[in-house]
């Protein structure tokens, strides 16, 4: 059956996100579940007079090649992909997560041969440089069930979240990146938290639908050594298939010296992954007004209004504060009334208290405004 | 959930059919359902040392993609198929359609495209001439309603017909291979059947189980123009999504001279479609114990025991009587008692009688000594 809704969602992805020309080639890369949206896709590249590729994979299948894979092999596959990967001009891949820890019982080993040999050749160095591109969940019952909600209600929300007006929330996004990019220190409190650093030279950065789907955040990244005080995460969060919850961190000079959690070992040994794994590369603002609760996936919860990101591990490029590791581990805080409140402060101004916007021109950025 | 019987069959494939050794690589192509047995397929590539890689289609994403291409858009998808498949020794085509009927909006034009675009440049150039290669269907529940069964009904029984022991089956085919390439005359007797026509000087060929899933015939072609007489097949056959029925074709010097069928004009319109659509380009015995009735589908059908098809329009190259036509009909008669009987005789010498062998050096190729 087709949701009309599918149809809408593939012209917001390749007018909008992808902003698709006539003549490109596009590869729609299938993971699982999403054919029917991969479909409308296909429908709406050829409307645009585009070239559609499509790559459909099995996570299932994929993880029988993991097990008994080598370096050899992998380059093998990535040199394959690769050369169709080179034609393209843009890119999207459709997650339809059938179980979302399909992978959980590869060993560390084999997924790194995948991650080196396969994944960074087509991803890393063709499609991310090179191609426009864009990722997407599709809503399925893993997801569904991950979040707490029914099957059609988690679709409405997802839609909602989906077809979201991205153009609008770009504009609106406009006035805080611009009090960012002039702002040094922030200050952040709540239940259990009293945070200080400073953004100063960082520049921020739109999250608006280009790239992720579902969107909706501005990041910037904290001066390395300026971070200090604590910060209690009121969001469950997953790492590497576990589930973390009350994550308490304690900064001094940019560092963690001090981390809890309900596993504190286990937390502990991510943060000594490397050096670098023990300092912050992003600290960013959650704003989609429809993601209003967290739901264990982390392209969801770090969009969720009236909350903020501030993430143990390497920087983006496009906002680098010096800090590098191979962790990037985003926990969300909420400062919505439901989840204890809050408030950010820049340069000893209220900006954000409760999860809404104090300031006049930031209002736009308010749910009601962005829905 | 895991069915031993797909363990089996996935030994069989790898060690039997397509003989993959260490070092190799194989290709596992999978269109729709099939996932159970691409998975147990990639666990014994890895057994006997060899290499997989894999590719899945969604027959209705392929028709999205069919229906907007155009030939370069279709070279260019078979240019990134082959520039894999060139690297393979080996290649397994599980081919489970979730609709078989999936493409029949798809326009004659497109269709071509991609048969002369992408398939050919990737499978009959690369694949068939270069690689060991099998092609299988897989069970599931459109198929099972095709043959007029419960999908359980029908697992056990392709089960039956794949698991088969084929290099047994081989062996028996030995001395009917031997017999063919020593006949001259064939004579043919049945219901509304009374055929002779001579195999002299064309090969015997073995249908063993190393291309195919399921197999088990013995063909050859008859001399271009020596057949006569007519034959009335008793097997409905399907053609461009059309089921025929009472098939009835009189011949003279080779040529159909008078064809009926439920739709005459359209039977006679196929038999126009050149020159060589009026003669005929294969001989074949069927000899599955498995395959008792028919099923619309002629890769079973073909195999049926005590059958034979008689195939008007173009020979294999292997055994090539010199008629070539855009047509390879494979149209069924059983011999059995439950489908009326008839006799096959070579050289005055009756070989077999009501389906079953009655000569003792054939008696190996009865049912039950294959079974």
């Amino acid at each position: 059956m087709k949701d009309p809704r599918l149809t809408s969602l593939a012209k917001n992805l390749l007018g909008y996100s992808l902003e698709l020309k006539a003549g490109e080639k596009l590869l729609i890369e299938l993971f699982d579940i999403g054919e029917n949206f991969a479909a409308e896709l296909v429908k709406e590249a050829y409307r645009i007079g585009a070239k559609p590729f499509v790559t459909v994979k099995s996570r299932k299948l994929h993880r029988e090649l993991l097990l008994g894979t080598d370096a050899e092999h992998m380059s093998q596959i990535g040199k394959y992909e690769a050369i169709r990967m080179k034609d393209m001009d843009a890119y999207i891949a459709v997650r339809g997560i059938d179980n979302a820890l399909e992978f959980s019982d590869v060993p560390g080993e084999n997924m790194g041969l995948y991650r080196t040999n396969w994944v960074k050749p087509v991803h890393y160095e063709i499609r991310v440089p090179n191609t426009k591109w864009c990722l997407i969940n599709y809503p399925t019952e893993a997801m569904a069930q991950a979040a707490n909600m029914s099957t059609e209600q988690f679709e409405d929300f997802y839609f909602n979240v989906c077809n979201l007006d991205y153009s609008k929330m770009s504009k609106a996004m406009d006035p805080l990146v611009q009090l960012m990019s002039k702002t040094d220190r922030v200050r952040i409190t709540g239940a259990n938290t009293e945070l200080t650093f400073s953004i100063k030279g960082l520049p921020p950065v739109k999250c608006d639908g280009k790239l992720n789907i579902p969107d909706g955040e501005v990041f910037s990244a904290p001066v390395k050594d300026s971070v200090n005080g604590y910060i209690t995460y009121n969001t469950p969060s997953e790492y590497e298939g576990k589930l973390f919850e009350n994550v308490r961190l304690e900064f001094k000079d940019g560092r963690i010296i001090k981390a809890t959690a309900n596993d504190t070992d286990a937390v502990n040994q991510i943060f000594d992954t490397d050096e670098g794994a023990r300092y912050v590369g992003e600290f960013a603002i959650g704003v989609n007004p429809y993601i209003v609760k967290p739901m264990k996936d982390i392209l969801f919860d770090e969009k969720i209004m009236g909350s903020f990101h501030f993430t143990p591990g390497s920087s983006y490029e496009n906002c680098f504060n010096g800090n590098k590791s191979s962790v990037h581990w985003d926990l969300v805080f909420i400062q919505t009334p439901e989840y204890g409140g809050g408030e950010i402060w820049f340069d000893d101004v209220l900006i954000r208290k409760d999860g809404r916007f104090v300031l006049p021109e930031l209002d736009v950025l308010n749910p009601e405004n962005l829905k | 959930m895991k069915d031993a019987r797909v363990t089996q069959m996935a030994k069989n494939l790898i060690g039997y059919s397509v003989k993959l050794k260490k070092g190799e690589n194989i290709l596992i192509e999978v269109y729709d359902t099939g996932e159970e047995l691409a998975a147990e397929l990639i666990k014994e590539v890895y057994r006997v040392g060899g290499k997989p890689f894999l590719t899945f289609k969604k027959r209705s994403l392929m028709r999205e993609l069919l229906l907007g291409t155009d030939d370069e858009h279709m070279a260019l998808t078979g240019r990134y198929e082959a520039e894999r498949m060139k690297d393979m020794h080996a290649y397994i085509g599980i081919r489970g359609p979730l609709n078989s009927s999936d493409w029949s909006d798809v326009a004659g034009d497109k269709m071509g495209a991609y048969q002369s675009k992408w398939y050919m440049q990737v499978h009959s150039e690369i694949r068939v001439p270069r690689t060991r290669w099998c092609v299988m269907r897989y069970p599931n529940s459109s198929m099972a309603q095709m043959a007029n069964m419960s999908t359980e009904q029908f697992e056990d029984f392709y089960f039956n017909v794949c698991n088969l022991d084929y290099s047994k089956m081989s062996k028996a085919m030995d001395p009917l291979v031997a017999l063919m390439n020593k006949t001259d005359k064939v004579k043919i007797k049945g219901a509304g059947t009374d055929l002779s026509f001579s195999i002299k000087g064309l090969p015997a060929i073995k249908c063993d189980g190393e291309a195919n899933i399921p197999d088990g015939e013995v063909y050859s072609a008859p001399v271009k123009e020596s057949v006569n007489g007519y034959i009335t097949y008793n097997t409905p056959a399907e053609y461009q999504s059309y089921t025929y029925e009472n098939i009835r074709l009189e011949f003279k010097d080779g040529k159909i001279i008078n064809a009926t069928a439920n739709d005459t004009e359209r039977i006679n319109k196929v038999f126009d479609t050149d020159e060589g659509a009026r003669y005929v380009g294969e001989f074949a015995i069927g000899v599955n114990p498995y395959i008792i009735k028919p099923m619309k589908d002629t890769l079973f059908d073909e195999k049926i025991m005590g059958s034979f098809h008689f195939t008007p329009g173009s020979s294999y190259d292997q055994c090539f009587n010199g008629n070539k036509s855009a047509i390879h009909w494979d149209l069924v008669c059983i011999q059995t008692p439950e489908y009326g009987g008839g006799e096959i005789w070579f050289d005055d010498v009756l070989i077999r009688k009501d389906g079953r062998f009655v000569l003792p050096e054939l008696d190996v190729l009865n049912p039950e000594k294959l079974k």
